[in-house]
């Protein structure tokens, strides 16, 4: 699966996303994903720690959401692990100002509910 | 030591479909002209993003003609050089001549605009445009060290 979800509590939802985020693999989850950050407990961390390539398409994709959470008075966080590549592109991007990125589960966690 | 190669070449269509397949002909052809996996992961970056623009601006020329891909690389005992040429055949268009966005100072003000010219220019070493026979032709360079 791409895509998953857990919800971690009442508060918070964690969705994976997993593969590269191209054209093709980011058109596969583009509205699961909506729907999943829609229907969430206004806190969400996206986990990209799976995500093998990541183009511009699929930050369109993070920041477009991020935008609706925000919209909806919730917030989402980036949690990227040890992937290196994924940060780097975010980083490249400017994005990592817009939407909080963490190497730690525990501090996105906590980053998300704050 | 100078390690000669030969260039390895594709034409694809202008359509999101061959996206994919063009990315692993370009892993592909990149193991076989002994390209460093991680130089080959940017060269993939930015084939991406040329290729998005194409389908987005090319119009409807860009669908009538093939896209052409060229890969070649050359190293020698310091240094390697890998170059990823792109060519189409839709509306002229030079990506390198868009202003780069300045970032938004918040998400509310964020737009996906200029996402792609700015990871094009921060992933490869070079990139160059110009047009040749009525062909968009886009060049992206990545070097790396071979200095152990």
């Amino acid at each position: 699966m791409p895509i998953d979800f857990e919800d971690c509590s009442n508060q918070l939802r964690r969705i994976t996303l997993t593969g590269r985020l191209d054209l093709a693999g980011t058109a596969e989850i583009d509205s699961k994903f909506a729907a999943l950050s829609a229907a969430a407990q206004r806190r969400v961390l996206v986990d990209l720690t799976g995500v093998t390539f990541l183009a511009s398409i699929g930050i369109r994709s993070l920041i477009t959401n991020a935008k609706a959470q925000q919209n909806r008075g919730g917030r989402m966080v980036l949690l990227v692990g040890d992937n290196a590549p994924v940060a780097r592109t975010l980083e490249a991007t400017g994005i990592d100002a817009l939407i909080p990125i963490f190497t730690s589960f525990t501090e996105a966690e906590q980053a998300a509910l704050a | 030591m100078l390690v000669e190669t030969t260039a390895a070449t594709l034409e694809i269509r202008a359509d999101a479909a061959d996206v994919w397949p063009a990315s692993q002909w370009l892993e592909q052809q990149g193991q076989a002209l002994a390209i460093p996996p991680d130089q080959i992961i940017r060269l993939d970056l930015c084939l991406n993003e040329a290729l998005a623009n194409v389908i987005e601006h090319g119009g409807h020329d860009a669908a009538l003609a093939p896209v052409r891909l060229c890969l070649d690389a050359d190293a020698d005992d310091k240094s390697g050089r890998a170059t990823l040429m792109i060519s189409d055949a839709g509306r002229a268009f030079n990506p390198l001549a868009a202003t780069p966005k300045a970032l938004p100072d918040s998400l509310a003000q964020a737009t996906s605009g200029g996402l792609g010219l700015r990871l094009m220019r921060s992933f490869a070493d070079e990139v160059a445009y110009d047009q040749r026979a009525g062909r968009n032709c886009l060049q992206f360079v990545v070097r790396w060290s071979t200095d152990q």
